[in-house]
C-alpha cells in the first residue's frame, strides 16, 4: 500500500474549506478540478490511497485487489450482486484506476424511458442538458474513438483517433459483418497518442488491473492533477464517517478517521461551507444513513425515503467462442469494438430497451473463473480447456436494468466495520424485462460469434456498474437530489455520482457520471458568484 | 509467489490435508514432480489468516473464515457418510464423487446446516483456481506471455504474435471438452454465477 503523499499536511490547521467533496473517484476528481480551477477552496476526502501509478500498479492480476473496496459488506436477495472487484474502487481515482475505459454516451431516450417506453422514470435533465459536458470531458480525457459515430444523438468526432483491433475485436467485426450489423471501434479514456507529458497506450491488456503507462485516462492522472496544481488539497487516506449538521439545519462538517503512515487512525473533522458526496451507489447512501440525526432518524437526505432504493446494475453475460486461430485475447484494452444496434425498444422483442454488445478480453484468472462458474468444470477437464486460452474470444452485453424501488442499499443490522460503523447491505433481484433482455442479449452474442467462425460457445453469467440508489428528480417527493445534484433536504449537500442515476441506460457509466459532475460543478461555480458559497438558502433551489 | 509460500497459521493440520486434497482435484498436478506443484493451499491459508476479504459476503454464508472451518468439515463429513473415510484418504475417484455432491448442493453432513454448499464450493474453487493462475508456471502452461511492462504489444491483429509470446507446440481443442460440459445440462440452468466475471 502506497502512503499518501500529503502526509506534511498532518496536524496544519483546518481552516473551513468553500467545498468538501468526499471521494475522488470518478465524480470527484472532476468536481475537485473544476471547482480548484474556479478559485474555491476545495479539500477532497479519499478513504483509500494516493496510487503512483509506475511504483503501484505491478501488472498482476492477484495483486490488483488492493484496488477494490474490500472492507465487509453483505450482498443478498434472489440474485445476488458481486461487489468488490467487480464495480467498486478504492484509492484516489476510484474506479476509473480499474475500469475498462469504454467511454460511451447515453441516448437521448435513456433520459425519458417514462415518455418513450412508459416505464420507469424519466430524469429531471435532457441529453442536451448534458451534451456541452460530455464534450467537455471527452477533451479533457482525450477519449480515442471514431471520427463518424453510427448510432445515437449525432455528435462530431472524438478527441483523439480510434485505437487498432485485436483479435477479439476484428473476429467481433467478423461476426457482425457476415450478419449485417453495424459495428465500431470502442471510444476508450485511454490515449492513441501523447497527451501533455502522457504517453500512448502501448497495448499490454493489464488496464484493468491499473496502468503503469500512464495512458488510462483515469481521474488518478487527468483531472486530480490538475485540481492539486489548482490549489485542492486531496486527503488520501481519509474515510469520512459521518456528515455533519449545524443549527440551521444546514451541512456544517464532515468527520473522518485518517490512517496515518505508521498504521494508526485518527478522528478528523473538516468543516465547509459546500459538501459534495461522491462516494457511488453504497458508500453514498451508507454514509447517509450513519449521519442520521435526530432531526433525521431515518437517514440524512432520506425525507423521501429514497436513499438507498433504486440500485441498478447492468445485466452483463458474456459467451466466450472457441475459434481456429489464435486469438490472444489478453492483449490491448479488452473493449476495443462495439455495436450499438440493439440499443432502444423494439416491438419486434418480447422486452423493452436494449444492450451494447462488447468484446472483453479476461486475463487467465478472469478467464478461468468465467470457464470455471460458466461451464462448471474442474479437474483435470478444466485445466486442459484452460491450455486452449489463446484460442478463446468473448463478448458481453452491458444491459438496461429497469429500476425496482426493491433493490435496496440499507445498514447491516448486525455487521459492523474495522471503525465500528455499521455495514452496508445490498439486496438486489432481476426483474423480468431484465431476464428477457439478457437472455436476447446473449443469444444475439451467440450469433455473432458462431458467425464469426466460432466451433463452440458457452455463456458466463456477471453483473457490471452500479447506478442509482440516490436518484435525482423533479421534486421532493419522489427523489434524494435535484437536477443539479443538490440535495432537497439540505441545501448545501449535494450527491453526485452513480448514484443520482434514474434509469441505468445500457452504457459503461463513467462518461455520464463525470458529464453530471462537470454541469454540478458549473452550478456551484455559478451559484457562488465571488467564490464564498456560504449563502445556500434553503428557497431558490432549481 | 514463487519462492515465498508461507507456512500454515489458519488452518489446523487435518484442515491443511483436507484442502490440499481439494486443491489437488481442482486443479490436478500429478504430472509434475511435487517440487514443482505450484502452492496454492497455503496461500489460501495466508489470505484467512491475515484476514483479507474480496469486499462481501453473501448473506446466506458466514464470514469466510468460519466459511472454511465449516465447508471443509462439511467435505469430510461427507467423505466419511458416502465413503467410510476421511476425504484427504480417499482415491481421486472418491474424492471427485464427494466434490461433485457439494458443487450440486447434494453433500451430507452436519457442517451445511452453516452454509449453502453449493455456494462454498463456488468460492472455493474460485479461490483455488484463482490462484492457480496467478502463477507463472500456469501462465506458461496456457501460453500467457505476462505482464508486458513496460514493452506492451506491437502485433495485434488476429493470428499474429510478437516475439516474446508464445505459440503452440501441440495443438489441442477444447471443443469436446465443452461439448461435454454442455451436454451435462449446466448451461440450461441459465450458467452458475460467474465470480469474478470479465466484464467491468
Amino acid at each position: 500500500m502506497s502512503t499518501p503523499p500529503d502526509d506534511g499536511h498532518i496536524g496544519r490547521a483546518r481552516e473551513p474549506a468553500d467545498v468538501l467533496i468526499v471521494g475522488a473517484g470518478a465524480a470527484g476528481g472532476v468536481l475537485a478540478k473544476e471547482l480548484a480551477e474556479a478559485g474555491l477552496t476545495v479539500v477532497v476526502l479519499e478513504a483509500g490511497p494516493h496510487w503512483v501509478p509506475e511504483r503501484d500498479f505491478v501488472s498482476d492480476e492477484k495483486h490488483a485487489s488492493q484496488l477494490y473496496w474490500t472492507d465487509p459488506r453483505v450482498t443478498g436477495g434472489a440474485d445476488p450482486i458481486e461487489l468488490g472487484a467487480n464495480v467498486t474502487g478504492r484509492g484516489v481515482g476510484g474506479s476509473t484506476v480499474h475500469y475498462s475505459m469504454v467511454a460511451l454516451r447515453m441516448w437521448e431516450s435513456d433520459f425519458r424511458v417514462r415518455s418513450t417506453d412508459g416505464i420507469a422514470a424519466d430524469w429531471p435533465i435532457s441529453y442536451a442538458d448534458l451534451e456541452p459536458f460530455y464534450d467537455e470531458v471527452e477533451r479533457e480525457l482525450g477519449i480515442s474513438g471514431p471520427m463518424r459515430w453510427p448510432w445515437g444523438p449525432r455528435r462530431g468526432p472524438h478527441p483523439y483517433r480510434e485505437h487498432p483491433l485485436n483479435g477479439v475485436a476484428q473476429l467481433f467485426a467478423r461476426g457482425c459483418d457476415a450478419l449485417g450489423i453495424a459495428w465500431a471501434s470502442a471510444p476508450l479514456a485511454t490515449i492513441s497518442a501523447p497527451k501533455a507529458d502522457r504517453p500512448p497506450c502501448v497495448y499490454r491488456g493489464f488496464c484493468v488491473y491499473g496502468c503503469s503507462t500512464n495512458a488510462k485516462s483515469s481521474t488518478l492522472v487527468t483531472y486530480v492533477p490538475k485540481a492539486v496544481r489548482a490549489g485542492a488539497d486531496v486527503r488520501a487516506g481519509c474515510m469520512a464517517t459521518r456528515v455533519n449538521l449545524g443549527p440551521d439545519g444546514m451541512a456544517a462538517s464532515v468527520s473522518y478517521r485518517r490512517t496515518l503512515a505508521d498504521g494508526t487512525r485518527v478522528n478528523e473533522e473538516q468543516a465547509a461551507g459546500v459538501v459534495i458526496l461522491s462516494c457511488y451507489s453504497i458508500e453514498t447512501p451508507r454514509l447517509l444513513f450513519n449521519s442520521a440525526a435526530p432531526e433525521c432518524p431515518d437517514g440524512l437526505l432520506n425525507s423521501s425515503g429514497l436513499v438507498g432504493r433504486g440500485l441498478m446494475v447492468h445485466p452483463s453475460a458474456s459467451v466466450f467462442g472457441r475459434f481456429p486461430e489464435l486469438v490472444y485475447q489478453y492483449k490491448g484494452p479488452p473493449t476495443l469494438a462495439l455495436t450499438q444496434d440493439f440499443y432502444e425498444t423494439d416491438a419486434s422483442r418480447d422486452y423493452a430497451r436494449g444492450f451494447t454488445i462488447e468484446p472483453i478480453g479476461p486475463l487467465p484468472i478472469a478467464f478461468a473463473r468465467a470457464a470455471q462458474a460458466g461451464l462448471g468444470l474442474w479437474g483435470s477437464e478444466f485445466v486442459e480447456l484452460m491450455l486452449d486460452y489463446n484460442h478463446y474470444a468473448g463478448w458481453g452485453i452491458v444491459g438496461e436494468c429497469l429500476p425496482s424501488d426493491a433493490n435496496t442499499v440499507t445498514l447491516d443490522p448486525e455487521e459492523r466495520d474495522a471503525d465500528g460503523l455499521p455495514v452496508a447491505r445490498v439486496t438486489f433481484a432481476w426483474g423480468e424485462n431484465d431476464r428477457a433482455l439478457q437472455a436476447d442479449g446473449v443469444a444475439r452474442s451467440r450469433e455473432i460469434a458462431e458467425a464469426a467462425g466460432a466451433e463452440v460457445t458457452w455463456m458466463a453469467d456477471d453483473t457490471a456498474h452500479l447506478m442509482g440508489a440516490c436518484r435525482m428528480g423533479s421534486d421532493r417527493e419522489t427523489s434524494v437530489v435535484d437536477r443539479w445534484c443538490r440535495s432537497w433536504d439540505v441545501p448545501n449537500l449535494f450527491v453526485c455520482d452513480g448514484s443520482v442515476f434514474v434509469t441505468s441506460g445500457a452504457v459503461n457509466p463513467s462518461l455520464t457520471i463525470q458529464a453530471i459532475a462537470a454541469r454540478t460543478a458549473r452550478y456551484i461555480v455559478a451559484r457562488a458568484g465571488d467564490g464564498s458559497p456560504r449563502n445556500w438558502s434553503r428557497d431558490g433551489a432549481a | 509467489r514463487v519462492e515465498q509460500v508461507p507456512r500454515y497459521r489458519f488452518f489446523s493440520v487435518e484442515e491443511a490435508r483436507t484442502i490440499e486434497a481439494i486443491c489437488a482435484r481442482i486443479v490436478p498436478q500429478d504430472d509434475r514432480p511435487p517440487a514443482e506443484r505450484v502452492p496454492l493451499a497455503p496461500w489460501i491459508d495466508e489470505r484467512l489468516h491475515d484476514g483479507l476479504g474480496d469486499g462481501y459476503r453473501y448473506e446466506d454464508m458466514p464470514d469466510d473464515r468460519d466459511a472454511y472451518r465449516f465447508g471443509l468439515r462439511g467435505c469430510d463429513e461427507a467423505a466419511t457418510q458416502l465413503h467410510g473415510q476421511a476425504f484427504a484418504d480417499l482415491g481421486p475417484g472418491a474424492q471427485d464423487d464427494v466434490l461433485a455432491r457439494v458443487a450440486a448442493g447434494e453433500a451430507s453432513g452436519d457442517a451445511w446446516a452453516h452454509l449453502p454448499a453449493r455456494r462454498f464450493f463456488q468460492e472455493l474453487a474460485g479461490e483455488i483456481i484463482a490462484t492457480y493462475y496467478a502463477h507463472p508456471t500456469a501462465w506458461a502452461e496456457i501460453g500467457f506471455s505476462g505482464p508486458a511492462s513496460p514493452r506492451g504489444h506491437i502485433r495485434l491483429d488476429l493470428g499474429r504474435h510478437d516475439p516474446w509470446e508464445a505459440t503452440e507446440r501441440r495443438p489441442r481443442s477444447s471443443t469436446d471438452i465443452v461439448h461435454r460440459a454442455l451436454e451435462r445440462d449446466h448451461q440450461d440452468e441459465g450458467g452458475a454465477h460467474a465470480t469474478g466475471g470479465p466484464t467491468q
